[in-house]
């Protein structure tokens, strides 16, 4: 099978570029990670990451033949040749098919990923009814792998600024948590012209995730949430312009 | 209290909702201004200067066509934001852009005044 | 050819070669809506001096004479097609902004739904012009 593998060794290479193989698959070389461990017997400067090959870790997304997915669950045998496999578009390249996902994660970071809740702790749970409990289907099972915001061109030219789809997408998921209590707060963090609102619904992200989930369902879920408080007192204005939440834990670049 | 921070791009001084939903509105405004148009355009078929002067020599039709052309050009003011935003990196030229857009548009929304009323 | 020193990281390249990467239907009826909206940005003060014209019997006359003429055409036909795009594509958007049709199948069809209409309609309309 042939295949065509974007290549930077950033010790090297000055530009990166794409190289040829043909490999010589195996019975049980199923999905595209087998033929990349494959090809990395013959070539073993060849870089990617991953790690469960069951779709579940969320390491090895790629843009495969010009879509992104994760090479693990994505079938040889659905691919045409030569099948190019090129790194996540938009994220800087670490080496070959790895890509400095740290603004990936300060955009996830920037929403508070995590429940607020300022009751004093119970005992046992935050008990939640089958219906609340219905309410986070569909986000609470993104593995952040990252296919559906590099996916999104709002993202390319604005990754420092549009929070992106899996970042939104979490938002929603604690935006709709019945044990969550800033609600207000969540909407107020993404009063932005960049933030929430530099997508334009192209649904790429849909078009793309592993796992079947729909950001766009999300994004548009907190603009409705958006338009509810403009009619119930209109659009908080920030009191001050704080810093980056993400700042506060973000992953330092090594240099 | 657990305090999120009320945005992430420090020193912003922008809304988002208000501008996406502006967007929206003037978009609307258009819509039902080009629709009744082609209605009445399609119905009177006019044939020559005098029938076309019949259908805008009244005020119903400058003020609903003015409305409309303001609606533009602030719809068009948040597009080509849009535009500029994504693809115009370096600042200066970004900034530059943006002021001569603003200056077209404030000149043709004088324009179309001069031009509706005949000044 | 050996640097032989790491690239700083700010340097390092991203891979954003867009021929490479591929566009779904309701992406490029999105560009498509940016590019249409951008060039009837660019024509207001064609449309907006036309608009002038029209509001005088001589200049309603040279508008007429232009329309018959065989070189506007091509460039008229374009523009009625990016408003109608424009116009299309900007009735899908709300319906997705209430909420209607995101389900990525149906978006999928509303987007070729829209691309095709515009293509069709901007061909009446220029049968119905000339």
């Amino acid at each position: 099978m042939r295949f065509s593998i974007y290549r930077f060794n950033p010790d090297v290479d000055l530009e990166p570029y794409m190289q040829d193989y043909e490999v010589a698959l195996q019975p049980e070389d199923r999905m595209l990670l087998d033929a990349l461990l494959r090809i990395k017997t013959m070539d073993d400067t060849l870089s990617m990451r991953k790690s469960c090959r069951e779709g579940v870790c969320g390491s090895d997304a790629m843009n495969i033949n010009g879509k992104n997915g994760l090479a693990c669950v994505t079938k040889l045998s659905s691919l045409s040749e030569p099948v190019v496999v090129r790194p996540m578009p938009g994220l800087p390249v670490v080496r070959d098919l790895v890509v400095d996902m740290t603004q990936f994660f300060e955009n996830y970071n920037s929403v508070k990923p995590y429940l607020v809740n300022h009751d004093p702790v119970p005992e046992t749970e935050r008990l939640q009814s089958p219906e609340q409990r219905a309410k986070l289907d569909g986000l609470y099972e993104c593995i952040l792998c990252g296919a559906c915001t590099t996916s999104c061109p709002s993202f390319w030219w604005n990754p420092d600024k549009f929070v992106g789809p899996a970042g939104l997408l979490q938002a929603y998921r604690f935006m709709a948590d019945s044990r969550d209590q800033v609600l207000d707060e969540r909407l107020d963090n993404l009063e932005d012209p960049f933030r929430l609102y530099k997508c334009h619904n192209i649904m790429n992200c849909v078009d793309v995730c592993p796992k079947g989930l729909s950001p766009a369902k999300a994004i548009s879920k907190i603009k409705e949430l958006k338009m509810k408080g403009l009619k119930s007192g209109g659009f908080k204005a920030p009191a001050s312009a704080t810093p980056l939440a993400g700042k506060q834990i973000s992953i330092k670049r090594v240099p | 209290m657990v305090n999120l921070p009320s945005r992430a791009v420090a020193g912003a001084k922008h809304h988002g909702s208000y501008e996406w939903l502006l967007q929206r509105f003037t978009a609307a405004i258009m819509a039902i201004y080009t629709l009744g148009m082609i209605s009445l355009l399609m119905i009177r078929q006019p044939d020559g200067y005098s029938e076309w002067v019949a259908i805008t020599d009244n005020n119903t039709w400058r003020f609903g066509t003015l409305l409309t052309l303001l609606s533009l050009f602030v719809h068009a003011w948040q597009g080509v934001l849009d535009i500029l935003n994504d693809y115009i990196k370096p600042l200066a030229l970004r900034k530059a852009l943006k002021f001569a857009t603003a200056l077209a548009l404030v000149c043709y929304a004088v324009w179309s005044v001069f031009i509706l009323w005949k000044l | 050819m050996s640097t032989g020193i790491a690239m700083p990281y700010h340097q390092r390249p991203k891979n954003l070669d867009l021929a490479s990467i591929r566009l779904p239907v309701p992406a490029l009826v999105s560009i498509l809506h940016r590019a249409s909206g951008a060039l009837i940005f660019l024509l207001l003060p064609v449309l907006l001096w036309a608009l002038q014209q029209s509001t005088e019997a001589g200049g309603y006359a040279g508008l007429v004479n232009m329309m018959d003429s065989t070189w506007i055409k091509p460039p008229l036909l374009v523009l009625i097609w990016a408003f109608i795009h424009h116009f299309l594509a900007g009735i899908r958007h709300l319906t997705l902004d209430m909420r209607f049709g995101l389900e990525i199948r149906q978006a999928r069809r509303s987007s070729k739904l829209v691309l095709v209409a515009g293509l069709v309609l901007t061909l009446l309309a220029g049968i119905w012009l000339w």
